[in-house]
């Protein structure tokens, strides 16, 4: 689920921290530049692992501040296609359902990826598994909030960079969805052993 | 921002559990609202999962019996196991591929020992404590 990256980044101490312990400096600027953020083709950054090196320290005409190169490494959320996860249902639609951990939320299980055979309820706006027990079919509800077990599918990452998506497309192509998101995950639950907990534990 | 190598090594849940707990608990080095909220939310996701009850000592002695077992298992597989300890048959089959093909009836239940000896009687809710007879025969079934 969690793995560690390695960067590099000129970090700038302003001159009214001159007095403040560098490191310290250094950590608190890395891990509010970083933390909760998506680096692409990397993923969701969570908190500074280590500082490997810290270069020397510049200071350039005209200005207060002194830069410093650093190589860091960094704890990141990529979890390995094929992975089996644990979520909680955040939302439900006729196109699939949408899991969340708490802190990543594109999570994505297609309709096609639902238990087989599934169907989605309009009324109470859930997926349900039609299972089929010797005969009877008992159905199975994925309710708001229950947690599931789900393997990753895939993942793709979205350059949600301003500039990438204001509408300076090619002619005839249209932007598709506004607020998408920059790191996303494909799940799947059409396994046995999959999808809510509570399924396969009391049958 | 340049990004030096994408990926140096993997985590196991346990280790991350670990460095941010200590991390949340040194306030000199957080670094504003959002690393904050990460820490907060991967904390509560994490406090009831498996990983909240293990020990570096634990994982390691859990290792060296995988390793001594007379089943190939690959690194990722050997994550998995610790991550989210199997409980029973059918969740193990989950985590190994080919898992019906690569392993004899004696080394699933060898494994399923040691995985239940591992996460020890904790019950969380990504983990059932209990296999039923119940989980047996749907396993059979399938």
């Amino acid at each position: 689920m969690f793995i560690v990256s390695e960067f590099e980044e000129v970090v700038k101490v302003q001159p009214t921290h001159l007095e403040d312990d560098q490191v310290s400096r250094i950590i608190i600027h890395l891990n509010s530049m970083l933390a909760n953020k998506v680096v692409m083709n990397v993923g969701l950054c969570i908190s500074l692992f280590d500082i490997l090196e810290i270069g020397d320290s510049i200071i350039y005409p005209g200005e207060g501040a002194y830069f410093s190169k650093v190589r860091f490494r960094f704890v990141v959320f990529r979890p390995f296609v094929e992975e089996i996860l644990i979520g909680k249902v955040k939302s439900s639609s006729s196109d699939g359902a949408v899991l969340s951990t708490g802190f990543f939320e594109d999570i994505f299980i297609p309709a096609a990826n639902m238990q087989n055979p599934s169907r989605f309820d309009v009324k109470d706006k859930v997926w349900v598994w039609e299972y089929d027990n010797c005969g009877d079919t008992v159905d199975l509800h994925m309710d708001i909030g229950e947690t599931v077990r789900f393997r990753m599918v895939s993942e793709q990452f979205v350059d949600t960079h301003p500039g990438v998506d204001s509408g300076l497309l090619d002619t005839g192509e249209i932007a598709t969805s506004k607020s998408k998101s920059p790191y996303s995950i494909v799940g799947t639950v059409r396994e046995p052993g999959l999808g809510v907990i509570g399924w396969w534990t009391d049958l | 921002m340049e990004v030096k190598n994408p990926q140096v090594a993997v985590l196991s849940n346990h280790e991350v559990f670990d460095l941010l707990k200590k991390t949340q608990e040194n306030t000199k080095v957080l670094g504003g609202m959002n690393h904050s909220t990460i820490l907060y939310e991967v904390h509560k996701y994490m406090e009831n999962k498996a990983c909240a009850f293990q020990s570096p000592d634990k994982i390691r002695a859990y290792l060296i019996k995988l390793k001594n077992m007379p089943i190939n298992l690959t690194k990722k597989e050997k994550l998995m196991l610790i991550n989210d300890p199997p409980d029973s048959v059918l969740q193990l089959s989950l985590g190994i591929k080919d898992f019906y093909d690569r392993l004899t009836e004696t080394e699933t239940e060898m494994l399923l020992n040691a995985s239940r000896q591992f996460s020890g009687q904790v019950k969380t809710d990504g983990v059932i404590s209990e296999v039923t007879n119940g989980d047996e025969e749907e396993e059979d079934a399938n």
